[in-house]
Order: structure tokens, then sequence, then C-alpha cells
């Protein structure tokens, strides 16, 4: 595993696909390095599971190239992959373990190790007593652990998400949270989408944004929030007025409750807006504001 | 994983799940009960000698006994003596059918027919009784008057003697029919319902990341054909033993014969028609579509077997001799044709070509329909889109090698010359002949699309 120089592990070059007159993707390019927690967001029909069904090779691209580490994805390095399809699937009538089992082995254990590897993870997830039930028997919430559990039964080198936080109960959630943070720091870069914003920030470290089949953002969550206009968010007691009225090349973005947002224009010193507002009373608060990932990508989205 | 690997864990999963469930079970425990009540039915139905039940009232009656059990022999038939107390009981017993007629007081009473064999036995055993009596009364002694009158039978001779061997071979047939048309419609339904159940439940899209769909299909189809072979093979056993435990004549020569176009011609068939199956389940995304997509399939099976149960009666028909070329229809009319017709080895063999030119032909559209309606969801398909729309961009296409076609070609054509057009087999070797170069000259036209 080449985790260690940080270079790009999946890499999406320049991926068309349509559909008769649908562009569902356009020129779409983003790479996924070792290690790391990948968000990919866009809203419905954005082209999301079609980007994840063609690194899977569940559908061919029209144009572009998919690599993985370095060389273009072959049917043996997809054979490490574990994918979680945006529309669960898992046969009703068999019986968990042993629906585990196959699918470790046809993605290349030997029967042995399927099945150990197909115990550890029904308990591990907490289904170590419903491993003999068929699936069908099995709770919706038990059955997203199942499907969970066949992404992950063969120790993939890779895994891609569709949705996988989609429907679950906030344990469940908690749990597969827990288990990609874990995954990610063995070094299996991990690609998933989701419409929960929040959740992405809070679980991911870089994203993808796209709309309409292109690239609209990609890059470190951080950054992304930090490459916005810079704002400010201020809280001033004890103030007669608009303290800001009369602040050149500030705009008020927001007015709550607790204070203030403000927008800087480039080049003004935020130094000197905290003067303004320590003139005009008492200033309990004053911060750098970063826009949150779902208004940075309502901004990006909506323009 | 290596292909072969991959087909074996496909085929070994549908093997054990297939086998597990409820319904497979059930309908194994049909086919099992069907084929031992046909084939003791066959042995046993007109076999045996007849046999006529006499109810005797009364010592005179009773004294008749002997008289009725050489009367019934002397027809081939055997009597059974019931003695009865009294005429409410002779009456109970007729009204029950527990006795054909009875004796009581030198009278005969049946209960409504008076022209059964039953009567005229009686009626002769009656006047050979007194006829002994008075041959006695002249002096005789009771053996020599019996002796004089004990019927000398006649030798009869018989014009076909193996008619009597072809009824039975009909009737083994007519159950073989019946078990291998069942088969057939049980597993190709079972690939079908098997194709259609990973649609619906979406576990498709999983399996196909890591199983070419090819393969899948490959090893879906050899896992539940595996099936079958296996219980069809315990069926014919249990058919066999069921028929040798009920006696009787026993099985007709022709049993291992039977038995062995049976299995050998499921295992054509059911390639030919699991495959037809498994496109038409790809095409539907609930299980509640698939009675209706597979009706068309259905129907082909049920004429094929309506067309064996024809060629029984008239192996040798026209009809039935193309009919045992077109490989829908081949499965059941060739065993037939085979057993009770004049069909030789030569012909037996060129269906046998036909067939597989013909699955190999089907594999080859199933596969591509498979492929391209198998990740579509929604309304059921229709055959023309799944053929027609490039879901998969011609990714998993199979190709027939061209000299496959060009050989196949050559030898119908030179085949069918041979053979002379004045018979079916030739007809059937020219248009397969031809069907072949159509298909070779389709092939080199085309241009192949790159793999994606």
């Amino acid at each position: 595993m080449d985790a260690s120089n940080g270079a790009a592990a999946l890499e999406l070059t320049g991926l068309r696909r349509t559909f008769g007159d649908l562009v569902a993707l356009d020129e779409l390019s983003f790479s996924v390095a070792p290690g790391t927690l990948f968000g990919f967001v866009g809203r419905n029909g954005a082209g999301k599971t079609t980007t994840m069904r063609i690194v899977c090779g569940l559908l061919a691209a029209d144009g572009g190239a998919v690599t993985w580490r370095g060389t273009p994805i072959d049917a043996r390095a997809r054979e490490r992959i574990g994918y979680m399809p945006e529309e669960r699937g898992l046969y009703p009538k068999m019986r968990a373990r042993d629906q585990l089992e196959y699918f470790g082995v046809l993605h290349g254990l030997t029967h042995t190790r399927a099945r150990a590897a197909a115990t550890e993870w029904l308990e591990r997830l907490g289904l170590g007593d419903r491993a003999g039930s068929r699936v069908e028997q099995l709770s919706q919430g038990n059955q997203q652990r199942v499907q969970l559990a066949a992404a992950l039964v063969h120790q993939p080198d890779l895994l891609v998400l569709d949705e996988p936080f989609a429907g679950l109960d906030p344990i469940v959630c908690d749990l597969l949270t827990e288990v990609l943070r874990e995954q990610a720091a063995r070094g299996v870069p991990v690609l998933f989408s989701s419409h929960q914003l929040e959740l992405v920030e809070h679980v991911c470290e870089s994203v993808a944004i796209i709309d309409h089949g292109r690239l609209v953002a990609s890059g470190a969550v951080d950054e992304l929030r930090a490459g916005g206009p810079r704002m400010i968010r201020a809280r001033v007691r004890d103030v007669t007025g608009d303290w800001t009225a009369g602040l050149a090349g500030v705009e008020v973005v927001e007015r709550a409750a607790d204070g203030v947002v403000l927008e800087l224009a480039p080049g003004v010193d935020s130094q000197q807006v905290l003067d303004a507002a320590r003139r005009a009373g008492t200033v309990v608060r004053f911060a750098d504001e970063h826009p949150t990932l779902a208004e940075l990508f309502r901004d990006l989205v909506a323009a | 994983m290596s292909a072969r690997r991959e087909i074996w864990e496909v085929a070994r999963r549908e093997f054990v799940e297939r086998w597990r469930s409820r319904a497979m079970r059930v309908s194994f425990g049909i086919l099992l009960g069907l084929v031992v009540l046909g084939a003791v039915v066959a042995t046993v139905s007109d076999k045996g000698t007849p046999t006529d039940d006499f109810g005797l009232v009364g010592s005179r009656a009773v004294a008749l006994a002997p008289a009725l059990r050489l009367a019934d022999q002397a027809d081939g038939r055997k009597a059974r003596i019931h003695r009865l107390r009294d005429r409410a009981a002779a009456e109970r017993a007729l009204g029950d059918g527990d006795v054909d007629i009875v004796l009581l007081d030198g009278r005969l009473i049946v209960e409504e027919d008076r022209t059964s064999p039953a009567v005229g036995i009686a009626q002769r055993a009656i006047a050979a009784q007194r006829t002994v009596t008075r041959l006695q009364a002249a002096g005789l002694t009771r053996e020599q008057a019996v002796a004089a009158i004990a019927p000398r039978p006649q030798p009869v001779e018989v014009l076909e003697p193996g008619a009597r061997d072809r009824e039975r071979d009909e009737g083994m047939l007519w159950v073989g029919m019946l078990l291998l048309f069942t088969a057939l419609i049980v597993y190709g339904q079972s690939v079908a319902s098997s194709v259609a159940e990973e649609k619906s439940s979406r576990v498709i899209e999983l399996l196909l990341t890591t199983v070419a769909p090819r393969r899948l299909l490959a090893g879906k189809i050899l896992g539940v054909g595996a099936l079958g072979v296996a219980q069809l093979a315990v069926a014919c056993a249990a058919g066999l033993i069921g028929a040798e435990i009920a006696g009787g004549e026993g099985l007709p020569p022709s049993a291992p014969e039977t038995v062995a176009l049976v299995v050998a011609w499921f295992i054509l068939g059911f390639a030919f028609y699991s495959v037809a199956y498994a496109a038409l389940g790809a095409l539907v995304s609930r299980q509640e579509d698939l009675e209706a997509t597979t009706a068309p399939v259905n129907v082909l099976l049920i004429a094929a077997y309506l067309g064996a149960n024809a060629a029984i009666q008239d192996p040798d028909g026209t009809w039935a001799q193309i009919a045992a070329f077109l490989p829908p229809l081949a499965p059941l009319l060739v065993p037939t044709r085979v057993v009770l017709g004049d069909m030789g080895a030569i012909e037996l063999l060129a269906a046998v070509a036909v067939e597989v030119v013909a699955t190999i032909l089907l594999i080859r559209a199933a596969a591509a329909i498979y492929e391209r309606s198998i990740l579509r969801t929604g309304a059921p398909i229709s055959l023309r889109s799944a053929l027609a729309a490039g879901g998969a961009r011609g990714r998993w296409r199979i190709h027939v090698p061209t000299t496959v076609l060009q050989a196949v070609a050559v030898a119908g054509l030179v085949g069918g010359v041979i053979a002379g057009t004045d018979r079916p087999l030739g007809v059937v070797l020219i248009a397969t002949g031809l069907l072949a170069t159509v298909l070779y000259q389709y092939g080199r036209h085309r241009p192949r699309t790159p793999h994606g």
C-alpha cells in the first residue's frame, strides 16, 4: 500500500457518460488519497451513482479513465473493492452468515477464511446471535448491518459506498462512522456519497461536489471552507444603535439574537472592525466564521 | 479469481440454496410421486389375469366351486370363491362390489349386468356339473366324466408377437415423457425465478462488481441443471424400483434405453430451455411479472409434450420426423422416435447436433439479453428493446467462433445433399446449413465493438 507518499490511490480523469441525450458525467475528474474518508456530494441526478458504478465496473464510461494505484482499473482490482449499492440488496432467503461467506468467496477468499470473516463481522456489528437467520427475518436495521458486512467481509483495498448513511438509525450511524474511520486508518481510501452534509463535514477529510455531471469543487474540507469570503461573527453587548454602520467594506450578511455575521471585503483589516466594536460596547465574541459545507454547497450548486 | 472457480462457486450456491428451498422440495416430491405412480400403473394396469368373484350360498352352490374354477381356467381367467351366509349377505356383497355374481339354490343373481363374463362362466360351470352327474349315472367314474368334458386348449397363433411389448414400451415412454416434461418446466422455471430473484432483490448489483454476468449465468444454469439431473436420476431409479416391486410382467425390454434417453435429453433440453428462461427472467423486476413473461416458453414446452404424446401413437409420421429436428420440440420427440419409431443412430446424432447448434445460438442471444437487462429495473422490458439497447455496450458479448459456423454450414449442406431432399433429415440438414451460412455472413460484416 502506497499510503506513505499520499499520492492518489483512486484517480478519475475526464469521465464522460451519456444516457441517450442526457449527459450524466461531463469530464469529471478527482482523486482519492489512501486512507482518506472522501465525501461525494451532489444533488439527486448529479451523477454520483453513475460515477460509482463506473468505478465498480457496472457501467462503461464513454470516455475518460479510472486508475487504481497508477494503472487502469481492471477486474482484478475491482475484486478488491468493497461496494454498497444505493439500492440495498441481499438474498432474502439466504442465511446471513452463508451469504457473507458467499460474497467473501466471490471476492477471492477461501471458504474457511470467508466463513471466519463473516462470523467476525457479524459479531463486530452486533449480529453474532443472528448469523443463522435468513435475511428476510431480520429487522431493517439489522439488514443494513449485514449489507455493511457484505462490503467489508473480504477486507477490501477500496471502499465505494453509495449513500451508506441513508435510512440508518443513529446507533448504526455511529457504528458505520466508527468502522469507516477504522478502515481509513488501515490505509483504505473510502469514497462515499451522501446527502447529509453535516455528517459529511463531520466525518470526511476531503470532498468532491458535483453538479450536472461536472465537478464544482474538490479538496480538503477545511480548505474549502476557508476558501470562501472572509467572515466574522461578532457579538457586542450594551450597544446602542448599529455599530457596523459606517464601516467601509463591511457587509452584514446575518443578524441573529447572538450577534451578527459580517463579510469583509478584500483589504479590510479585521482589527479595525474589532476597534469599532469595542468603541460601541462590550465585545463578548469576535471570531473568524467559516461557511458550513451545507452553505458552501448551496452557494456552489445554486449558482 | 479464475472463470472456472467463479462459475463453480455460483453453481454451488445455486445447488445448495435451491435444494434448501421448500418450493423445490415440494416439486421434487411431486415429481417422485408421479414417477413411482406412473411406473406402477404402467406395469400393473393391464397385466395379470382377469378375475371373477363368485358368491356361493348353500351347499349346492358350494359344490359348484371346482366346476367354476375349471370353467374360468379354461378361459384363461381366475375364479375367487366367497362363501356367503344367506341372501341378505349375498345382496350386500353384490351391492358393495365384493362379488360379481351370487349362486343361490341353483339361481344366479347379479347386481345389474346380466351379460358380464361371470354370468357366462357360471352358466357353463352349472351345465358342466350336470353333464358330469349324468355321465357318472351312466357308469363312468367321476374322474373319467371330468376328463371327458375337460376343454382341450388349442394353440393360438399370434400374428404380431411384438405388439404386447410395444404396448408396454408405450406405457414406459408415456411415463418417461411426462417426467421429462415436468422436469424441464420445473427446473427451467427455477432458473427464471433465480434470475428474477437476484434482480428483484437488487443483490445483482453487488454480484456484478466481482462476477462477470456471463459467468453468473453459466454458474446458475449449471447449478440448477446439476440439481435437476441428480433429482431426475433419483426419480428414474425410484420409478424402476417401484415397477420392480409392483411385480407383474416387470419392465419392458426398452426400459434402459428409455431411461438413458430421458436423462440425456433432459441435459440437452435443459441447456436449450434454461437459457431462454434465464433471458426472460432477466426482463422482469418483480417475481409477480415472471409468470406472464415466461408464458411463451411454457407454451412451447407444452406443445412439445403434446407433440410427443401424438408421436407415441404415430412415431414415424412425417410430422414426428420433422419435429424431431426442431430444437424446441426435439427433447421430447427424439426419445419417442428412437424407442417406438425408426429413428436410427445417424438421425439421432444429427438431431443432437441440431439441438447443440441451436443451443449455442440461443445462449448467444440469451446472454446478450441477460447482460443488457439485468441492471435495468422498472416495468418488464420488452425483448426487442433488450436486444436493441446497448446497455452493456457489447462488453460481454459471446462470440461463436466463425470456424464453428463454417463447419456447421459445410456439414449441413453436404450432409443434406447426401441424405437427399426427399427425406426430412436431408431437408433439415440443408436448412441448418443455410442458417449457419447466413449467421456467418452476418457476423463477418458487422463491426466488432471495442471492449469497454
